[in-house]
C-alpha cells in the first residue's frame, strides 16, 4: 500500500535534477544504494543532495537517517512535499505521534500552496488520508496508553493503601 | 507456593515474566500473607478454629479456581493496546502491579489466614503447647511449599497448563477445607462445604479465559505452556496461500522469537536473520558448511541459510534450544527439519553447556539466545564465553550474534560488541538491521575483513544482493575493537540487566525525540 502511494508521490512530483543527483537516483533505482550515496557526495546543490539522501535512507530502512537528512533538506525548502512525506512516514514508523502530527500539518500546508494539477492533487490526497489515519491511530494508542497507565497507578496505589491500612489497624488493635 | 509460581505464568502472556513482574507478584503475595496472618490470628481467638479453617480453605480454593477465569478481563483493564517493546517498561511495571493486586491479593490474604487458624486448631486438638502446634504447622506448610515449587515447575504447568494447575491447587484446598468441616461435623459447615464445592466445580464449566492477544489480521495456530514460558505460533491472515508465521513467547508485544515464510531463503528487508547468511556469502565454496546454532528457536536461521547455500553445498547443522516445546511447535508449524551428516537438534540444553560438549570446529556459530524477549542471559555475553565460541570456530570461522538495541552507542550493543572484540583479539563488525531495533555482530577468528565503504568489491561480501544493500550506507555499520566504548563483561562482573534497563530507557527517549537508529 505504502509502496504504491510512494510511487505516486514520486511520479507526481517533478524536481529539477542535477547530474550527480540524476545519476544517484538511477543507481538507486538499480538497487545500488552505496553507489548512489557516493554519487551524492559530489552533488553541489544542498537540497538535491539531502532530499535524495532522505530517499536513500528511506529505501534502506534507516529511519534516523531519513529524519537527519530531512531536517537539512527542509532548511533549504521548508515545504517540500516529498521530503515532508518521507519525514512523516519515518515519524509514523518510529511511533512518534507528536513529530508525525507536526510534519503532516506542515505537509498539508505545503500542499495547499503547491499549485498541483488535478491528478497530482488526487494522488496527494490519498497520501494525506493515509498519513492522517496513521497519525490518528498513533494518537488513539497514545491516549489509550495514558489512560490505562493512569488507571493502573490509581488502582495499585489505592489497593496498597487499603491493604496497608487494614494491616496496620489489625496489628494495632490486637486480638 | 503453587499459586504464587503459577501467578507469574498467568500474567506472562501479557506482561512477561521479567524480574519486574516477579517482584510485583512476590510483593503482592507477601503483603497479602501478612494481612492474612494478622486477620487469621484475630479470627483464631474467637473460638471454633477448625470450622473457620475449613471455611477459609474453601474460600481460598474457590478464589484460586476463579483466577484463570477472571484474569483476562482484569488484565485488559490495565494493558494498553498496540504496545511496542520500547514503550512497555512503565506499562509492565504499573500494569502488572495493578493486575497482581486485583487478582492475587484477595485469595492470598485468605490463604494467609490458614496458618494461624491451623495452629490454633492443632493446639486445640492436641491440647499441647502453642510452640509445638506452630512447629507442626510450619513444618507441614514448608514441606507443602517444597512440593509446590518442584511440582508446579516440572509437573503441573508443563502437563496441565496454567488453568489445570490452578484447578489442581484449588481442588487440594477445597478438599482440605471439606475435610476440616467434616471433622468439625457442623451442619452449617457441611452446607458451606457443599456450596463452595459446587462453585468450585462451576469454575471448570465457565470456560477458559483466553490468553490469546487476539490481534486483528492474525490467527493462532498453536499454543502451549512449557517449563520456561508461554508459547504460541501465529499466522498472518492473507487472501491466498500461507502467510508468514511467528513464534512468540510470553507477552510478545511487537516482537517475536522465530519467523517462518513458505519458501526457504532470505526474508523480507528488516529481519535480522538475513545477516546470518552473510558469512556464507563472504566465504563461497563447495565444501559442507558446518554450522552451530545456539538459540535455535523455530529454526529460522537454518531456513535462511539453506535457501542461500548453493545446491552443491551441504549444510551440516547442530541446533541447540533450551525449550523443548519451542522445538515441538516449530516441527509442527514451521517445518523445522534437519538433514545431512551430523545434523541434529538438541532441546533442553543451555547454550554454554552445549558448546562445551559439542565436538569439532565450525564454519559459523550463530548466537541468538534471549530470555523474556529482550534479556540476554548474563553467562552468554561474557569475555570467557566469547573466547569459548572463538575456540570452537575453524580457522576462517564466523560468529554471528543477534543484539537488540537502539544505536551503535546503545549500552548493550556497545558492551557486548566490545567484549566480543576483546575475546577475538581484533575488530568485530557491527551492522544495523534496517527497519528494526536489531544489530548484527559479526566476529571472525582470522580477523580478516574485506568490508569497507570505499574501494570494496561488494560482490566479495555479498552486498550485490538487494537485501543487504542498506549495509553499504555509512552509519549502518562500523568496526568495534576492544578499546571502543561500552564495558567488557566477564563471568565475574556482568551487569547486563542494568545495561538492558538503560538501553530501553535511553531507546524510548531516543525514539521519542525522533532520532532513533
Amino acid at each position: 500500500m505504502i509502496g504504491s502511494l510512494l510511487c505516486s508521490a514520486l511520479l507526481s512530483f517533478a524536481v529539477h535534477q542535477g547530474d550527480h543527483h540524476a545519476r544517484a537516483l538511477a543507481l538507486l533505482e538499480g538497487g545500488d544504494v552505496g553507489g548512489a550515496w557516493i554519487e551524492l557526495q559530489f552533488e553541489p546543490d544542498a537540497f538535491l543532495k539531502e532530499s535524495a539522501l532522505v530517499r536513500i535512507c528511506h529505501e534502506a530502512g534507516d529511519l534516523g537517517g531519513v529524519l537527519r537528512h530531512a531536517r537539512l533538506a527542509l532548511l533549504e525548502r521548508p515545504t517540500d512535499p516529498e521530503v515532508l512525506f518521507f519525514a512523516a512516514w519515518a515519524h509514523v514508523s518510529l511511533r512518534n505521534c507528536t513529530g508525525a502530527a507536526n510534519v503532516v500539518g506542515r505537509l498539508a500546508a505545503g500542499l495547499a500552496g503547491a499549485g498541483f494539477s488535478a491528478e497530482e492533487e488526487k494522488s496527494w490526497s490519498g497520501i494525506m488520508d493515509r498519513l492522517e489515519y496513521e497519525v490518528g491511530e498513533l494518537r488513539r494508542l497514545e491516549v489509550d496508553r495514558a489512560d490505562k497507565m493512569a488507571r493502573a497507578r490509581v488502582v495499585s496505589l489505592t489497593l496498597l493503601v487499603l491493604a496497608g491500612s487494614l494491616l496496620g489497624w489489625s496489628s494495632i488493635k490486637g486480638p | 507456593m503453587v499459586v504464587e509460581l503459577a501467578a507469574v505464568r498467568l500474567l506472562a502472556p501479557w506482561y512477561g515474566s521479567s524480574q519486574v513482574v516477579w517482584t510485583n507478584v512476590i510483593g503482592v503475595v507477601l503483603l497479602a500473607l501478612a494481612l492474612g496472618y494478622s486477620i487469621g490470628g484475630r479470627l483464631s481467638t474467637r473460638g471454633n478454629p477448625l470450622a473457620k479453617l475449613g471455611v477459609t480453605l474453601l474460600l481460598a480454593g474457590l478464589g484460586a479456581a476463579l483466577l484463570p477465569v477472571v484474569s483476562t478481563p482484569i488484565v485488559r483493564l490495565f494493558l494498553p493496546e498496540g504496545l511496542a517493546l520500547h514503550e512497555a517498561a512503565d506499562a509492565v511495571l504499573w500494569g502488572s502491579l495493578a493486575a497482581a493486586l486485583c487478582l492475587f491479593l484477595p485469595p492470598a490474604a485468605v490463604l494467609g489466614c490458614v496458618a494461624p487458624l491451623a495452629v490454633e486448631a492443632v493446639q486445640e486438638i492436641q491440647k499441647g503447647a502453642a510452640g509445638r502446634a506452630g512447629g507442626a504447622v510450619l513444618s507441614a506448610s514448608t514441606l507443602g511449599s517444597l512440593l509446590g515449587v518442584f511440582g508446579t515447575s516440572h509437573l503441573l504447568i508443563p502437563h496441565l497448563g496454567i488453568r489445570g494447575t490452578f484447578w489442581m491447587a484449588s481442588g487440594a484446598l477445597v478438599f482440605a477445607g471439606a475435610l476440616a468441616l467434616f471433622l468439625q461435623r457442623g451442619s452449617r459447615g457441611t452446607r458451606a462445604a457443599l456450596l463452595v464445592g459446587v462453585g468450585w466445580a462451576a469454575t471448570f464449566c465457565i470456560g477458559e479465559s483466553s490468553s490469546s492477544r487476539g490481534n486483528e489480521g492474525w490467527r493462532e495456530l498453536a499454543s502451549g505452556e512449557s517449563t520456561y514460558q508461554s508459547i504460541r505460533v501465529v499466522e498472518e491472515i492473507v487472501p491466498a496461500g500461507d502467510g508468514m508465521r511467528f513464534l512468540q513467547v510470553n507477552e510478545g508485544f511487537d516482537s517475536f522469537q522465530s519467523v517462518w515464510q513458505p519458501q526457504e531463503g532470505l526474508l523480507p528487508l528488516g529481519y535480522y536473520y538475513n545477516d546470518f547468511a552473510l558469512p556464507v556469502l563472504m566465504r563461497p565454496g563447495t565444501e559442507p558448511w558446518r554450522l552451530l546454532v545456539l538459540g535455535l528457536g523455530g529454526g529460522t536461521a537454518l531456513r535462511v541459510l539453506r535457501g542461500v547455500l548453493p545446491d552443491d553445498r551441504e549444510l551440516h547443522a547442530i541446533g541447540i534450544e533450551l525449550d523443548p516445546l519451542v522445538v515441538e511447535l516449530a516441527r509442527d508449524h514451521m517445518q523445522l527439519t534437519l538433514a545431512g551428516p551430523g545434523s541434529e537438534v538438541h532441546a533442553n540444553l543451555d547454550a554454554r553447556v552445549a558448546l562445551r560438549n559439542t565436538e569439532g570446529l565450525f564454519d559459523q556459530i550463530i548466537l541468538d539466545c534471549y530470555a523474556n524477549q529482550v534479556e540476554i542471559p548474563p553467562h552468554l555475553c561474557t569475555l570467557e564465553f566469547f573466547r569459548e565460541l572463538r575456540d570452537a570456530l575453524g580457522e576462517y570461522g564466523f560468529l554471528s550474534v543477534n543484539l537488540g538495541g537502539f544505536g551503535f552507542d546503545d549500552p548493550v550493543v556497545a558492551s557486548v560488541a566490545r567484549t566480543c572484540a576483546a575475546a577475538f583479539e581484533g575488530k568485530v563488525l557491527l551492522l544495523r538491521v534496517p527497519r528494526s531495533r536489531n544489530y548484527s555482530l559479526l566476529a571472525r577468528r582470522s580477523n580478516e575483513w574485506a568490508w569497507g565503504m570505499h574501494g570494496t568489491d561488494w560482490s566479495t561480501v555479498g552486498l550485490e544482493n538487494e537485501q543487504f544493500a542498506s549495509h553499504s550506507l555509512p552509519d549502518t555499520w562500523r568496526y568495534v575493537d576492544a578499546q571502543d566504548g561500552g564495558r567488557v563483561l566477564t563471568d565475574d562482573r556482568c551487569p547486563i540487566e542494568l545495561l538492558q534497563a538503560r538501553s530501553i530507557k535511553e531507546g524510548a527517549e531516543r525514539l521519542g525525540a525522533g532520532t532513533g537508529g
